[in-house]
């Protein structure tokens, strides 16, 4: 009879916490608790480790983990930096709310994130750290026995995603190409693949069309995910992330894809040669895209304005014999109103960053360095979370 | 005292059967609180739409809704011909010494992470499907109808035969059960009949007619929720002609495991996404009411 009742009790309290925890979560989600603060410990005795932890973008991840390592390396394990590799999006989210330091992003933060970021009044930086650029590559046998390089135009790139250029042999790809090559060109129809899920690279390259192309800039235009008129013709498909889109233009004669040029360097892709504003068939390389992002420096906006056009605005398609016309920035924000150790920490792990950090040995293969006057620039930026307030 | 403890028994039971529940209620809940705000903005007009232009803010995703539908549908028909042949093979011609071998390596079968399957899918599967059944049918001039198939092979088909692969173990196992089960003296008055084997087994069939559809059911919401090795497998293509099944499409689960991660860039594709997930689990539910109702419990 007791026994009874107790178990009756025991049932009754289990109710009670799943209920509890039940509830907890619904008003969690419902946004009434607010999100904490990782790990940003309020001690002020300067000894203490401070964690700092970040994450979005998973494109400049590599690059992020090896900065890590080698920075915790130098400092002797006294400073300690977590990056998550969750996607641009998330990243940008997360920061918002306010679970992470620092977020970081292929493009910039986006404009729904800028308007709610301008709504809460709070003070941020936003810097670059980290030069990108975008592969064209493709899936050409006949090309490759042959020792050719294909090149292209921005328009025609356009059309060929638009679906106004149907195959390898039409005309007007033909008569960019190397005279022992043109022949070689052939008659089959060209398979597009894209990035199936939302991505920067995605926002990138889809920017740089809209600056080519005009039919692009009205059907399309640009985002992290848009509609590909390509594949309402049957000649077009996804990849999930840049390993997919790669494994698929390997996989598939005749195609077309873009990828990180890290990718393309890492899984040795064949690229093609891009004609860029002034005329010049140019390869992403260390010095092309270095060429067409020096010229940004000067114009970067300040560091609480509206990036979300920097890349159309500034980078992209920029003159210059050598520049490669799809270059972009992966950009690091984070709030200037944090405790002093916070900021301290921030300030310490991305100034190094920028400076020691672009050197060689710091930088993963098929990454590559800031050039020096942006680097000038996001150092400046960056002296803002130290500044006297 | 037999009583008292059958008393306590029902009432732990009961309530980690509230708790059960109210986890299911707490995540409807969750679905329908977050996809307030779009349903508020453009109310059924998402599921009836296929243009996904987040560029836009345009929302409508009816093809993977339908992309969803077409291929757990498909890989129920085939799964339906797979798992009762299996079963039946089982009961009736497996010899009694081979039957522990073909039952374990059966729940193995089961226990395969499905990214494994999705690998499978992609290498071997639709190349194979693509080669040797949308290639020759498209060329009969078939293509109009079921569409074309891409180079890759990825296609709803390939996603439909994949996913009904995955679910026969599970579906094969509960109709081997039963079939094993159907009583002695019901077998021994259809052989005294006169029935040949094949006969029989037809019999035995309908006799079990309502666990098969049991068994159905269970392989179907599978079939609806899987997302890892669909996603490999069906092209991720937004493909507003679902019914065309040789062509790359998209189901809501590859939707949302490929647009998750930057939604929150957008204002409206988090709450977008929560409503196809409702969506989703709104279909499913529909389907497993629907053959539970007419499957084992009446």
């Amino acid at each position: 009879m007791r026994m009874g009742a107790t178990r009756v009790i025991v049932a009754a309290a289990l109710v009670a916490i799943a209920l509890g925890a039940l509830g907890m979560l619904l008003l969690q989600e419902r946004g009434a608790v607010p999100a904490t603060t990782t790990g940003t410990p309020t001690s002020e005795t300067a000894a203490r480790q401070v964690y700092i932890v970040g994450g979005g973008a998973t494109f400049i991840n590599p690059q992020m983990q090896k900065w890590i390592r080698d920075y915790m390396e130098e400092t002797g394990g006294r400073a300690a930096v977590n990056y998550q590799s969750i996607g641009s999006g998330a990243g940008e989210a997360k920061w918002l709310e306010g679970t992470l330091d620092f977020g970081a992003s292929d493009v910039a933060i986006s404009r729904a994130g800028y308007q709610k970021l301008l709504e809460s009044g709070r003070r941020f930086i936003q810097v670059p750290v980290i030069a990108g650029s975008i592969a064209i590559t493709y899936n050409l046998p006949e090309f490759a026995q042959a020792g050719c390089v294909l090149r292209l135009t921005g328009g025609m790139v356009a059309d060929i995603y638009l679906g106004n250029i149907i195959k390898w042999s039409d005309p007007r790809i033909a008569e960019l190409q190397e005279e022992r090559c043109r022949s070689l060109l052939p008659d089959r129809e060209i398979f597009g693949v894209h990035r199936s899920d939302g991505s920067g690279t995605t926002a990138l390259f889809t920017m740089y069309l809209t600056l080519v192309s005009e039919e692009w800039k009205e059907r399309v235009g640009y985002g992290y995910t848009v509609t590909w008129p390509r594949d309402a013709l049957g000649l077009g498909e996804g990849g999930r992330g840049n390993e997919g889109v790669s494994a698929k233009v390997q996989s598939t004669p005749y195609s077309i894809g873009y990828v990180e040029t890290a990718y393309a360097v890492q899984l040795k892709l064949p690229v093609a040669a891009l004609r860029n504003r002034d005329g010049y068939f140019v390869f992403p390389n260390e010095t092309t895209v270095a060429e067409a992002l020096k010229r940004a420096a000067l114009e970067l906006p300040g560091p609480q304005e509206f990036w979300g056009e920097l890349p159309l605005r500034h980078y992209l398609n920029r003159e210059g014999k050598l520049s490669y016309p799809i270059v972009g920035t992966p950009v690091v924000f984070m709030y200037l109103d944090v405790p002093a150790d916070t900021a301290r920490a921030l300030y310490d792990f991305f100034r190094w960053v920028l400076t020691k950090g672009q050197e060689r040995e710091h930088i993963v293969e098929g990454f590559i360095p800031l050039p020096k006057e942006l680097r000038a620039r996001a150092l400046q930026y960056l002296e803002l979370l130290v500044a006297p307030r | 005292m037999g009583s008292k403890r059958s008393t306590d028994f029902f009432c732990l039971a009961s309530a980690f059967n509230v708790v059960l529940m109210l986890s299911v209620a707490l995540v409807v809940s969750v679905l329908v609180l977050r996809s307030l705000p779009i349903i508020h903005r453009d109310g059924v007009y998402p599921l009836v739409t296929s243009v996904w232009n987040p560029t836009r803010e345009e929302y409508g995703f009816l093809f993977a809704l339908g992309g969803t539908l077409v291929t757990a549908s498909l890989a129920l028909l085939i799964s339906l011909a797979l798992s009762v042949g299996s079963a039946v093979a089982y009961a009736e011609f497996i010899p009694q010494k081979l039957r522990p071998a073909v039952k374990n390596f059966m729940d193995l079968a089961a226990s395969i992470p499905s990214v494994v399957y999705g690998l499978w899918g992609l290498r071997v599967l639709s190349p194979f499907l693509r080669s040797y059944l949308m290639e020759p049918l498209s060329a009969l001039g078939l293509s109009g109808v079921l569409g074309v198939p891409s180079p890759a092979g990825t296609s709803f088909l390939s996603a439909s035969v994949l996913l009904a692969i995955m679910v026969t173990p599970f579906a094969s196992s509960i109709i081997r059960e039963r079939l094993l089960a159907v009583p002695m003296h019901v077998r021994e008055a259809l052989y005294s009949l006169g029935l040949t084997k094949p006969e029989v087994i037809l019999l035995e069939l309908r006799y079990i007619r309502r666990s098969v559809l049991t068994a159905m059911a269970i392989a179907f919401s599978r079939a609806v929720g899987e997302t890892a090795a669909v996603a490999m497998v069906v092209g991720n293509t937004i493909n507003p002609n679902f019914f065309r099944v040789f062509s790359p499409g998209y189901t809501i689960s590859s939707l949302i495991a490929d647009q998750y991660p930057n939604a929150e860039a957008y204002y409206y594709m988090v709450p977008a996404l929560f409503y196809a997930a409702l969506a989703m689990f709104a279909v499913g539910f529909a389907v497993n009411v629907l053959l539970l109702r007419y499957g084992e419990r009446r």
